[in-house]
């Protein structure tokens, strides 16, 4: 899976990847959910799990990772916002 | 040595010896340094034979030993042959030890005969030092002096008769006796009834204080139970209750007839209680359902079942869960209220999504579209974390001005930092990391305003420079 990708789940939901980061050797992702490619208010981190040919990700749960999460997607959003202003 | 030398020692021993005799209130001559004691071991003496005291003593150590107080051991017989060194008397032998040809007189102390020194005569210089007290360790009045060295001239103890003994025994002795005298050997010594007696005994009360302490403790050990029951209602002012065997039995559970007649003591109606309640006993189904008849509850609608519990099987379950649900999602007058039906998983949710499809990018939400978005998501999942309702408070309004500022004047901007840094500092109950965030968020929108408002300065600078070569050229055509 790559940033800026429309993912389905087997719900039938679909997903934006907006941004990842590497933790502990995980993939995550921050991802919004669309309605007819429209973004919602509706955010998830995921975790990427690959088994073979099989891709699917899971809710992280734990509040610590998700705040270590949040912060270096913010910092990842704010070096992107520095780069394009320059 | 010369013989000067010699004579001048001889003379130095034998007036030291004179001068280290006194006589005591006997008239007996005694060693000035053994003085106190032998007074004392005299005046002792003559307690101890008091008759008077003899009897007291021996109550005194009943009462001791109804106190628990150790009893002294029994005092050791001295043996005159291997004293203990109690008393360094000589502390100069080197006199002797010149004098080796000559018979040296020593003192020995002997406890039988205290009165009297026994003077030896021996070839060489034995230093025998006085021996440990008989009854207690008393301690000298006057410092014992290096110099003497208790050496007598041989054969010719010339004793100069001392003027008799007029001191009398400070207090400081009296306690220092005291305290070295063990808690036994005070007891031992106390029955005395002559306060004048007193002087060395006297651990603190006098014979009368004794005496009454001594009678009322007395009673003490004989006290019968009764009498003792007695002194207590006496003392505490108990009334007498009268606590028979009958009144008080022992425990056992009662009889239905006896809880019956207890009953209808208290005013109870014993008739309306069920038989059943006298005893316990688990109720048949039969029971249950008179008993729900009689108290209007509606057995029939309650399932042949309920009789006896019987776990139920998946299917059941599951249409419990089914039927559950489809009543709790009917529609109800009030539909804005929760429902709290809509919180609970009856299944389990599934954590691990399979990914189904991937689309290929998202290529329109580029740039300041998708910045737009990831900065609302990063302030949404903040706010879904465990985080105070002024966090949330203050994270949006710092989310709305993040999302607008680059449309806003500097004035505009500048107005709403100050805004919120005026919320954040006023803030009491933020907890000192939400602060933290908060601050940090904060000062990131202040370093992206003044970036703008330097951007925004330069394109000012440009426009002007630009005006000014347009002003140029303007007044260049006017001159033309």
């Amino acid at each position: 899976m790559n940033v800026d990708e429309v993912i389905t789940l087997e719900d039938g939901k679909e997903y934006v990847l907006l941004l990842d980061s590497m933790v502990n050797g995980n993939r995550y992702f921050l991802a919004v959910e669309i309605i007819n490619n429209v973004p919602t208010e509706n955010y998830e981190l995921f975790r990427e799990i690959i088994e073979g040919a099989e891709i699917s990700v899971e809710q992280v749960e734990d509040s610590a990772l998700q705040e270590k999460l949040i912060n270096d997607f913010e910092n990842q959003f704010e070096a992107n916002e520095d780069k394009e202003e320059q | 040595m010369t013989l000067s030398e010699i004579d001048d020692k001889i003379l130095e021993i034998e007036e030291n010896a004179k001068n280290s005799l006194a006589v005591a209130s006997n008239g007996k001559t005694v060693l000035k340094t053994d003085l106190e004691y032998y007074e004392t071991l005299i005046k002792m003496k003559a307690l101890l034979d008091n008759p008077d005291v003899k009897a007291n003593i021996e109550k005194y150590q009943e009462f001791a030993a109804i106190l628990g107080i150790k009893q002294p051991p029994k005092k050791r017989t001295r043996k005159s042959s291997t004293p203990k060194q109690k008393k360094k008397v000589a502390t100069e032998p080197v006199v002797a030890e010149e004098k080796k040809t000559e018979p040296v007189v020593s003192v020995v102390e002997n406890t039988e005969s205290v009165t009297e020194p026994i003077v030896k005569a021996t070839e060489a210089p034995v230093i025998v030092p006085v021996t440990e007290p008989v009854v207690a360790v008393v301690p000298l009045l006057n410092p014992i002096e290096k110099k003497d060295p208790l050496l007598l001239g041989a054969g010719e103890p010339e004793v100069k008769k001392p003027e008799p003994i007029t001191e009398v025994p400070t207090e400081a002795i009296v306690e220092d006796y005291s305290y070295r005298k063990t808690k036994g050997e005070i007891i031992q010594d106390l029955p005395l009834y002559d306060r004048s007696e007193q002087k060395f005994n006297d651990p603190g009360m006098s014979a009368e204080e004794i005496k009454a302490s001594q009678e009322k403790l007395a009673s003490i050990p004989v006290m019968s139970p009764e009498k003792a029951e007695a002194y207590v209602k006496e003392s505490l002012n108990i009334p007498d209750i009268e606590v028979s065997s009958t009144e008080a039995p022992a425990y056992k559970p009662m009889s239905a007839e006896e809880i019956k007649a207890a009953q209808e003591k208290l005013g109870m109606n014993p008739a309306s209680a069920t038989p059943k309640a006298e005893s316990y006993s688990a109720m048949t189904p039969e029971e249950i359902r008179a008993a729900q008849e009689k108290l209007g509850t509606t057995p029939a609608s309650s399932s042949s079942e309920s009789e006896g519990y019987k776990p139920m099987s998946d299917e059941e379950v599951k249409a419990a869960q089914e039927k559950v649900k489809s009543t709790s999602k009917a529609p109800t007058s009030e539909p804005d209220q929760p429902d709290f039906m809509d919180d609970i998983d009856f299944e389990p949710k599934k954590k691990k999504k399979k990914v189904t499809k991937r689309k290929g990018f998202f290529n329109w939400m580029k740039g300041s579209v998708k910045g737009f978005v990831v900065c609302k998501g990063i302030a949404f999942l903040e706010n879904n974390m465990k985080r105070s309702e002024e966090f949330r408070k203050i994270n949006d309004m710092l989310l709305n001005y993040r999302l607008v500022y680059k449309t806003r004047s500097i004035e505009e901007n500048k107005a709403n930092i100050d805004s919120i840094n005026q919320t954040i500092g006023m803030s009491t109950t933020l907890p000192i990391n939400e602060k933290i965030i908060l601050l940090k968020r904060l000062r990131r929108i202040i370093q992206l305003t003044e970036r703008r408002n330097k951007r925004l300065a330069k394109d000012q600078a440009k426009v002007d420079d630009l005006s000014a070569v347009i002003d140029d050229i303007d007044s260049v055509d006017l001159k033309r």
